[in-house]
């Protein structure tokens, strides 16, 4: 074990909800300089620990120390008053409230001048701030208004005004495009080498390992292992986290490009306001077409506009099978067509309501009998069917949804398209974001189980490991301009797709 | 220059356009409106007419964006008619003047607002569902304190202010001072100081705001007693004017501060405006809106809110396009 200086160090931490044990008995050691992951599927209390160490929760037992005094922290002000910076899982953000104020809420005493705030140091300052990461975000525009990886990037630069021993973040790359991740990369090497400690929790096993010193595994709230050195690898990782050997690509396991000859959807100088313009392609039966690009690329709209939810300025969407042209998401689910939106909570899924809601909802036509009516019995059947055959850890589906872990909505947001009978045609949009290792390895299993039935796949995709793991062919955009196709073939590595990329 | 950079909130211009498009635009209005009327909007009169006409809801308009910034809370309208009333007596029984007409509607209407508010952290019940249950208990007391009060003087005289009571606030430049005061001091509150940006942190979005170290209880409170004093001095206002405020029942006194947070429903579309500035613009365009139906004829009530309903609805739906998700 390291002998550089511990900066932090919770003992015996436990916390319970209800029934639920969220933290039994959680020790954990944070030391300068050092980058320390903390590994666990979802609802295995990872993010329970960080919002007690971010002072956001009291444990019910446990105590911390920040570089050796004791710390007890009543709400996050503490968290700020120790040097400790934090980005949390879900948006950390005020929508009406412009960025620069973002930046030092909770924190703005220090531009008090008598009983009034100096609000033009609070913008000089926070620009300042910003532009020191890198980051391009206007310092005067309401958050709400900005796109959520700026939305993010505000979090980032909030978290590195205390000017952190230890920084902590929390599921933060998820959000991140490909080039604004290699940004965040680079700040974090360069508070390690200032002498940070820093915390991240990441689903990406593969990113945790390439960052990680010392890799944290908690299972069922319980500390499952404490890796660092050469035990830090992708496999141990993944079997400590699970409870079990997992086996080691969930990926697709040959490089061979496959689909079948009908061509299932045909996109023709697609273009959607200034996202996206001139996009043409096709995708196949049985064809599974990544989409990739950096940020502002217009890889998000381009699945949207397929699917008819945003307006296509010019060019069309057409499907040959059903000789349908695809203008609105009415058309899209009648010809055999669905899409999985990227943020499941508020775009995919009735959060006020239950898992058999929501599982029931595309499939209304189908359960309506000749008199218009639904037969109770058949809508229990259908979202009983429906949480059994893909897996969704409930106490039944009367559940409500919001009480489901990130995996488990995830598979409610992708089953209730799987169970209707004539899906054709499926667009997800980083389907993975946010789920654990066990679930992603489903997810990716059922991909290819559709693929095998000849259903189409288009996979709009932040991580370019997933596209090419998963993808027959790859679709790139740059600047809202088709830069290239890429084939799957048995070389194609992050660097092909890079190169078209940028 | 394209449009955007022109409102790029990054550039001195682009903010002070920012804050001169709705403006600009209320003031073609009214020339339209001028022009149709034969130019009697646009005199002096005119003017002062309709600014004179929008202080009071200009000022409802900006305490229901404090009351009412954590949701809906229908207790403040039976508040403002209760804590006038209380001015009042404490004016003509007490003698005390614009100290009791202002003190006692201000101290009544904070007491009465953190009274509501507490019950609904406390019981933790839905703002709208609880407002309304005070408001209806809120006007229950208040007519029964107007009535006691009548039951009190000569022949059962209705309490209510001397022709001469208070008037020198209702006149210019005092009414025009209280405005601009009121203005001012929110325009401070809000833009300049900790508890201002606390509030709005919490307004948007509790749970964030909790997690950036905002304690939001203390916070609703200030932010209400300050959206009460508000409403107090309406109320103060008002009784002045009017000479006395009437009580209602069944949810009556919604009516009395409807024009008031009509002004704060139109604010609402003027994202990119300081937020108090917007809702004195609203409520000016209310007025002129009123005074401009006035000379053409249509007879006061239902036309008069049939056009303001739908001077609301298309304004809104104008001003928010931009915002509003592509399709």
């Amino acid at each position: 074990m390291s002998e550089k200086e511990i900066l932090f160090e919770a003992r015996g931490i436990y916390k319970s909800f209800g029934p639920t044990r969220a933290n039994q008995d959680v020790n954990i050691t944070l030391r300068a300089g050092e980058i320390h992951a903390l590994a666990g599927e979802n609802g295995s209390g990872k993010s329970t620990l960080i919002s007690i160490l971010c002072g956001m929760q009291k444990p019910d037992a446990g105590e911390m120390f920040v570089k050796g005094q004791p710390y007890a922290p009543k709400s996050p002000l503490d968290a700020y008053a120790n040097n400790i910076g934090f980005v949390v899982q879900e948006l950390g953000i005020i929508n009406d409230l412009p960025v620069a104020y973002n930046i030092y809420l909770g924190n703005l005493d220090r531009y008090k001048q008598g009983p009034v705030l100096n609000t033009t140091s609070i913008f000089r300052d926070a620009k300042a701030e910003l532009e020191k990461h890198g980051f391009d975000v206007p310092v005067r525009e309401m958050a709400g208004n900005l796109p959520v990886e700026k939305r993010k990037l505000t979090e980032i630069t909030k978290a590195m005004t205390v000017d952190p021993d230890i920084l902590i973040l929390d599921e933060t790359t998820q959000a991140l495009s490909y080039d604004t991740r290699q940004k965040l990369y680079q700040i974090i090497n360069e508070e390690k080498e200032k002498g940070t400690a820093i915390l991240f929790v990441t689903h990406d096993v593969e990113e945790m390992c390439e960052l990680a010193d010392v890799v944290t595994v908690l299972r069922d709230g319980r500390l499952a292992a404490d890796l660092s050195g050469d035990d830090v690898n992708v496999d141990n990782v993944r079997q400590k986290m699970v409870g079990r050997k997992v086996e080691g690509n969930y990926y697709r396991d040959n490089m061979e490009a496959s689909a079948l000859p009908e061509v299932a959807i045909e996109v023709r100088d697609l273009s959607h306001g200034k996202a996206f313009r001139g996009v043409t392609f096709d995708v196949h039966y049985g064809e599974i077409v990544g989409i990739c690009g950096l940020s502002d690329a217009g890889i998000h709209e381009l699945g949207k506009t397929i699917c008819g939810i945003l307006k296509a300025s010019t060019g069309t969407v057409y499907l040959p099978r059903t000789n349908a042209f695809i203008k609105n998401p009415k058309a899209a689910v009648n010809n055999g067509m669905a899409y999985v939106p990227k943020d499941r909570d508020s775009e995919a899924l009735m959060m006020k309501t239950t898992i058999h809601y929501n599982e029931l909802v595309p499939s209304l036509t189908e359960l309506s009998n000749a008199a218009g009516m639904i037969m109770p019995k058949d809508a229990s059947n259908l979202s009983d069917t429906a949480a059994i055959d893909f897996n969704v850890r409930c106490l039944g589906t009367n559940q409500a949804i919001g009480a489901l872990s990130g995996g488990n909505k995830q598979k409610v947001s992708i089953s209730r398209w799987l169970v209707k009978q004539n899906l054709d045609i499926l667009v997800m949009d980083c389907p993975t974001r946010g789920v654990d290792v066990g679930v992603k390895a489903y997810i990716y299993s059922l991909i290819k189980q559709l693929k095998e039935k000849g259903v189409a796949l288009i996979l709009v995709a932040d991580e370019m490991g997933e596209a090419i793991g998963m993808a027959d062919r790859i679709v790139v955009l740059k600047d809202g301009k088709l830069n290239g196709i890429l084939n799957r073939h048995p070389g194609l590595d992050e660097h092909e797709v890079i190169e078209v990329m940028i | 220059m394209n449009a955007k950079a022109l409102v790029n909130t990054d550039t001195w211009y682009g903010r002070l356009v920012n804050q001169l498009i709705f403006p600009i635009i209320i003031a073609i209005i009214v020339v339209i409106m001028n022009l149709i009327t034969g130019g009697r909007m646009l005199s002096g009169n005119g003017l002062y007419q309709i600014f004179v006409s929008s202080i009071l809801n200009a000022i409802i308009g900006m305490a229901i964006s404090y009351t009412w910034s954590t949701g809906p809370d229908f207790a403040v309208a039976a508040a403002y008619i209760l804590a006038a009333n209380v001015g009042i007596i404490a004016t003509v029984k007490l003698g005390l003047g614009y100290f009791g007409l202002f003190g006692g509607s201000i101290l009544t209407c904070i007491v009465l607002q953190l009274i509501s508010t507490w019950l609904r952290i406390k019981l933790k019940l839905p703002s709208w569902v609880l407002g309304m249950a005070i408001c209806l208990i809120y006007e229950a007391f208040g007519v029964m304190y107007s009535l006691w009060c009548t039951k009190q003087t000569v022949g059962g005289a209705l309490i209510q202010l001397g022709p001469t009571d208070c008037k020198g606030i209702v006149r210019f430049p005092a009414d025009f001072l209280l405005w601009l005061g009121v203005i001012v001091v929110l325009m401070l509150i809000q833009n300049k100081t900790t508890f201002g940006l606390n509030y709005r942190a919490v307004s948007s979005n509790m749970e964030v705001a909790e997690h950036m170290g905002i304690n939001s209880r203390k916070t609703i409170y200030i932010g209400v007693t300050i959206g009460a004093a508000l409403m107090g001095i309406a109320g103060a206002f008002n009784a002045a004017s009017a000479n006395l405020v009437n009580t209602t029942s069944n949810l009556g006194s919604f009516g009395q501060i409807a024009r008031g947070l009509a002004a704060w429903l139109l604010s609402s579309g003027m994202r990119r405006m300081d937020p108090v500035l917007s809702i004195a613009l609203s409520s000016f365009a209310i007025s002129a809106l009123f005074v401009f139906l006035t000379y053409l004829g249509v007879p006061q009530g239902t036309w008069m809110s049939f056009f303001l309903g739908m001077f609301i609805v298309v304004f809104l739906c104008l001003a928010t396009r931009s915002n509003k998700k592509e399709e």
